[in-house]
């Protein structure tokens, strides 16, 4: 696939619009938010930026875009660098061949995929961290995470659809 | 002939260039094709380098820390004002209950007041009758806007907008308005990482402020921490408070952390004083422990005492 080069300033700016979605996720994600317990979860809003764009303009949400959200990610909540980028880059990795196939799947079937990828995001996540802290985290909070994740994706699906017509089209070369 | 010359250089730059053009085409397409796999070592070896604890990782974070402290300082603004808005209409709608406790809140205080004033005048009475110092000043206080918060299941810290430029070092407490939140583990120019009394890491030395008894606060990533390493015999109560003893010679003694409120097979648990829902300004304490005598001086004390001492020693020794 052979995609025209941005000709103008806005059209640049605007195909920059997936890895600005990005670093808002991550700075939502690392708000403090009003909570009554320190342990408190929210949704994992990273996951779900990364997944849409990784499946709808892949071109756009490079390997490298991913990997450097994921360290600013780890950077800003004081996890070990590299634990969430490894995460988001298999998951990317898995969704890779199967990109082109999921696209054309309607609402729902896009929903049960991303499911299946945010859990494959936290499974990952918390093997590596017991790994690294040699420490039995509990599940529990990370089971609460991906159910608010999951719940969490069909209305920012909808918000990032909304940006995803904001950004040029790309050209495809016949039989590419 | 320097025509010629000219040409020739000429021909050449332009081959260089695009042979290097070419070269840089190769890698970037060589690049773009295992990208994936690449970054992946990349970061399965950054993980690595991180748990290695080098100071290149270190630098990294506080780096990308300092950096984006300002930034979502600036972006929690608007969040803290909507909370605060509406903390304020619902204290509105409850401002009979609201007056009431208050009330009888500054009763008590009065009431604690004058408690508070007839013991410091006790107090310094005795203190001057047995000759003691005066009691330590209070920490110097800075205070720091909480702009980051690591939630989920794994790291329970806090990024707050003060660094090593305006005097946070590593170890210091940090308080709320109510008690001990946690302690400096990371320190930016700009931004410090709080490590929260309830991580898995953390481990203070507290003290059981009706029994005296000793302990170690424990965090188990739960909000409950617990208490570890108690006498084997200790007199302590449900509902007795728990203060920092400052036994590790780096937190101010006398903190107040919690109180304890369960004791049974799973611990004895404190329930922290912290008003996690407020939870937005802490101050950083600069607590600066009596100085521990140089390790010379006391060597050469020691050494005076045996010169003093050892003859009897050694004739003691003999008579063994």
């Amino acid at each position: 696939m052979i995609e025209t080069r941005p000709r103008t300033l806005g059209s640049l700016l605007r195909r920059s619009l997936p890895a600005v979605t990005g670093l808002v996720a991550v700075i939502a994600d690392a708000l403090p938010l009003p909570s009554p317990a320190p342990d408190a979860v929210a949704p994992f809003l990273l996951v779900i930026v990364v997944f849409y764009w990784s499946l709808h303009t892949p071109q756009l949400m490079s390997p490298l875009v991913i990997f450097l959200l994921g360290l600013l990610f780890d950077a800003l909540v004081g996890g070990p660098l590299g634990l969430t980028a490894f995460a988001l880059l298999l998951v990317r990795a898995l969704l890779g061949a199967r990109q082109r196939g999921l696209v054309a799947q309607p609402g729902p079937v896009l929903w049960a995929s991303f499911a299946i990828a945010a859990a494959a995001v936290e499974v990952l996540r918390w093997l590596l961290a017991t790994l690294y802290w040699l420490h039995p985290f509990r599940f529990e909070p990370l089971a609460a995470e991906l159910a608010l994740t999951v719940l969490a994706y069909p209305l920012l699906a909808w918000s990032l659809a909304k940006v995803r017509t904001m950004i040029p089209r790309t050209r495809h070369v016949p039989g590419d | 002939m320097s025509v010629f010359l000219a040409r020739d250089t000429a021909l050449r730059i332009v081959h260089a260039r695009g042979r290097v053009l070419r070269l840089f085409t190769l890698l970037r397409t060589l690049f773009e094709r295992f990208a994936l796999t690449l970054l992946l070592v990349l970061a399965a070896g950054l993980l690595v380098l991180s748990k290695a604890d080098l100071k290149l990782v270190r630098t990294l974070e506080e780096v990308v820390a300092d950096g984006m402290a300002p930034v979502m300082a600036l972006v929690r603004e608007p969040v803290v004002a909507a909370r605060r808005v509406a903390e304020r209409f619902g204290r509105f709608l409850a401002v009979y209950e609201e007056n009431a406790r208050l009330r009888e809140e500054n009763r008590r205080l009065l009431e604690w007041r004058a408690r508070a004033v007839r013991l410091e005048v006790e107090n310094r009475g005795l203190r001057e009758m047995l000759a003691m110092s005066a009691p330590e000043a209070a920490p110097r206080r800075t205070v720091a806007r909480i702009v980051a918060d690591a939630g989920g299941p794994f790291v329970q810290t806090r990024l707050i907008d003060a660094g090593s430029r305006r005097g946070v070092r590593e170890g210091m407490a940090v308080v709320d308005e109510r008690g001990m939140v946690g302690r400096v583990v990371q320190v930016g120019e700009e931004s410090a990482r709080v490590l929260l009394l309830t991580d898995f890491n953390s481990r203070i030395p507290v003290v059981v402020a009706g029994s005296r008894d000793q302990a170690l606060l424990v965090g188990d990533n739960t909000p409950y921490p617990k208490l570890r390493f108690l006498p084997l015999s200790p007199g302590f109560r449900l509902g007795d408070r728990v203060l920092t003893s400052g036994a590790d010679g780096l937190l101010p003694p006398g903190l107040p952390v919690g109180e304890i409120t369960a004791a049974g097979e799973h611990g004895i648990t404190v329930t922290l004083h912290v008003d996690w829902r407020r939870l937005d300004e802490v101050a950083v304490l600069d607590y600066r422990p009596v100085p521990l005598p140089p390790a010379d001086g006391l060597l050469a004390g020691q050494q005076a005492e045996h010169a003093g001492t050892g003859g009897a020693g050694h004739e003691l020794a003999a008579d063994r």
